[in-house]
């Protein structure tokens, strides 16, 4: 699934170790977020929603061939 | 289990271990118990210092607790034991065949009880995180 999490962390001037200290992931997780090889649970989708103060379909793009 | 279990745990590894190998030292055991004890007591050990280190390393407890509640490791690890399942489970019934082909009678009935457990053992889980889930 794409997102946009790494075009909004660089817009909050926020470090991949910083996101992934206040989300209680490791640094990998959030690199793998953000290239797209591993997608987040509900929980963890909606925290980093909730952390930048945005929604969830904001930060992600789902599409239907992605299935 | 929380630390202070986990140490508890290494510990009584530990005295196994050098029990073992007292044992085959004075009481006569077969050999082979020295290499388990020697391998349980240097695991145990090990086990306890990292436990120890957790314990009192605040930045290291931090660590290990973020990597071991990751939910991208979680899911590597459960990923990880699925593909050991499939490997084992397609490994014994090739096994099976293989033997079977050699008339290696007793290997196969093995290789064959293994495959069935496996099959069996999966059934079961499966129906029991059906009706949990």
């Amino acid at each position: 699934m794409r997102n946009n999490i790494e075009a909004i962390r660089k817009a909050h001037g926020i470090h991949q170790e910083e996101l992934a200290k206040a989300m209680e992931v490791s640094r990998q997780t959030i690199s793998s977020l953000e290239n797209g090889r591993y997608n987040p649970s509900i929980v963890l989708a909606y925290k980093l929603a909730k952390y930048f103060d945005t929604t969830i379909e904001e930060l992600f793009i789902f599409e239907e061939e992605s299935l | 289990m929380n630390n202070a279990r986990r140490m508890i745990v290494n510990v009584i590894w530990v005295l196994l271990g050098i029990g073992l190998i007292i044992g085959t030292k004075i009481g006569g055991l077969d050999s082979i118990y020295f290499g388990f004890g020697s391998g349980m007591a240097f695991v145990g050990l090990f086990l306890l210092i990292r436990d120890i280190f957790y314990k009192t390393n605040d930045e290291y407890r931090e660590k290990t607790d973020v990597a071991i509640k990751d939910e991208r490791n979680r899911y590597i690890r459960q990923k990880s034991w699925a593909w050991v399942g499939y490997i084992a489970t397609i490994g014994s019934g090739v096994a099976t065949l293989i033997f079977m082909v050699l008339s290696l009678k007793d290997y196969m009935l093995i290789t064959s009880y293994i495959t069935c457990f496996l099959l069996l053992a999966y059934c079961i889980i499966y129906f029991i995180l059906s009706k949990k889930y």
